[in-house]
C-alpha cells in the first residue's frame, strides 16, 4: 500500500538542469512561504518509489539545486 | 529532566514504518556498557517477535524534557523556520536541518532571505557551535552554508 499526496519517483536524474520564471509576491513574508513550498521535494519522504529511482535518490537530485534555490537571488522580469 | 529512550522504527513490506517508543534508564558514563548491553539483548529478543529480521532504525539516548508550556512572545511561530543548509567537510555531500519559531531579528538587513552569518553575535555563535558539535551521516563534521528564513 501506498501512502496519497506522494510524488512518484522518476526512472533517471538527467544530466542538465532547466531554468524557470516564476513571479511572487514582493514581500518577505510571501517569498518565505514560497521558498517552504519547494522544501517537499527534498525530503525523501515525499516520494513513493514508481520508476527506477529510489525516494532518497530523487531527493538527492533536488537536494543538489536546494543551494541555488535558497539562495534566492531576485531578477527582473 | 533527562530520560533515556529507545525509539525503534520497523518497516513492514508495504514499506509503512511504524515506530515504537520505550523509556529507559537514564544514559549515564557509569552505566552506559551495561545499558548498551541489555539494549541491544532487548532488540534482538522483541523482534523475534516480529516477521522483520532487524529494524529499519533504532534511536537510543537521552532526551531533556523542559516546560511544555506554550511560548509567550507571539512571534514565536513554528511555521516560520531557518533552513540550515551545510555540507559534508569531507565528502562535500549536502544536508539541511530545521530550526522552528526563528527569530527574524537575525535577518541580514541587506538580505531578508538569509540569517546574518558574520554579525559576529547570535548567529556566528550558532555556526560555530553547530559545526563543533554535529556531524553527517558519513560521521564527518559539517560546515555551514546558508540559513535561510521559510515559512512552512
Amino acid at each position: 500500500m501506498t501512502t496519497s499526496n506522494r510524488y512518484n519517483t522518476p526512472d533517471s536524474v538527467p544530466s542538465g538542469t532547466v531554468c524557470v520564471r516564476i513571479e511572487i509576491p514582493d514581500d518577505a513574508e510571501f517569498q518565505a512561504i514560497f521558498r517552504g513550498a519547494l522544501l517537499p521535494l527534498v525530503d525523501s519522504d515525499s516520494y513513493t518509489q514508481a520508476g527506477s529511482l529510489t525516494p532518497e535518490e530523487t531527493a538527492a537530485a533536488f537536494e543538489a539545486l536546494l543551494s541555488q534555490w535558497m539562495a534566492f537571488e531576485i531578477v527582473d522580469c | 529532566m533527562a530520560q533515556g529512550f529507545l525509539t525503534l522504527t520497523i518497516r513492514d513490506y508495504d514499506a509503512e514504518a511504524a515506530i515504537t517508543r520505550l523509556r529507559v534508564p537514564t544514559l549515564t558514563a557509569a552505566n552506559f556498557d551495561a545499558q548498551a548491553g541489555l539494549r541491544q539483548t532487548f532488540l534482538t529478543t522483541a523482534l523475534a517477535m516480529t516477521e522483520v529480521p532487524a529494524a529499519a532504525g533504532v534511536y537510543y539516548g537521552n532526551e531533556q524534557t523542559n516546560d511544555m508550556l506554550p511560548d509567550d512572545d507571539p512571534l514565536s511561530q513554528r511555521e516560520n523556520k531557518w533552513l540550515v543548509q551545510y555540507h559534508d567537510a569531507v565528502t562535500a555531500e549536502p544536508g539541511h536541518f530545521y530550526i522552528p519559531c526563528a527569530d527574524l531579528t537575525l535577518l541580514d538587513p541587506n538580505d531578508r532571505a538569509h540569517a546574518n552569518i558574520g554579525d559576529g553575535d547570535k548567529v556566528d555563535a550558532f555556526v560555530t557551535n553547530a559545526e563543533a558539535f554535529l556531524e553527517t551521516e558519513a560521521s564527518n563534521a559539517i560546515v555551514v552554508d546558508e540559513i535561510t528564513f521559510v515559512a512552512r
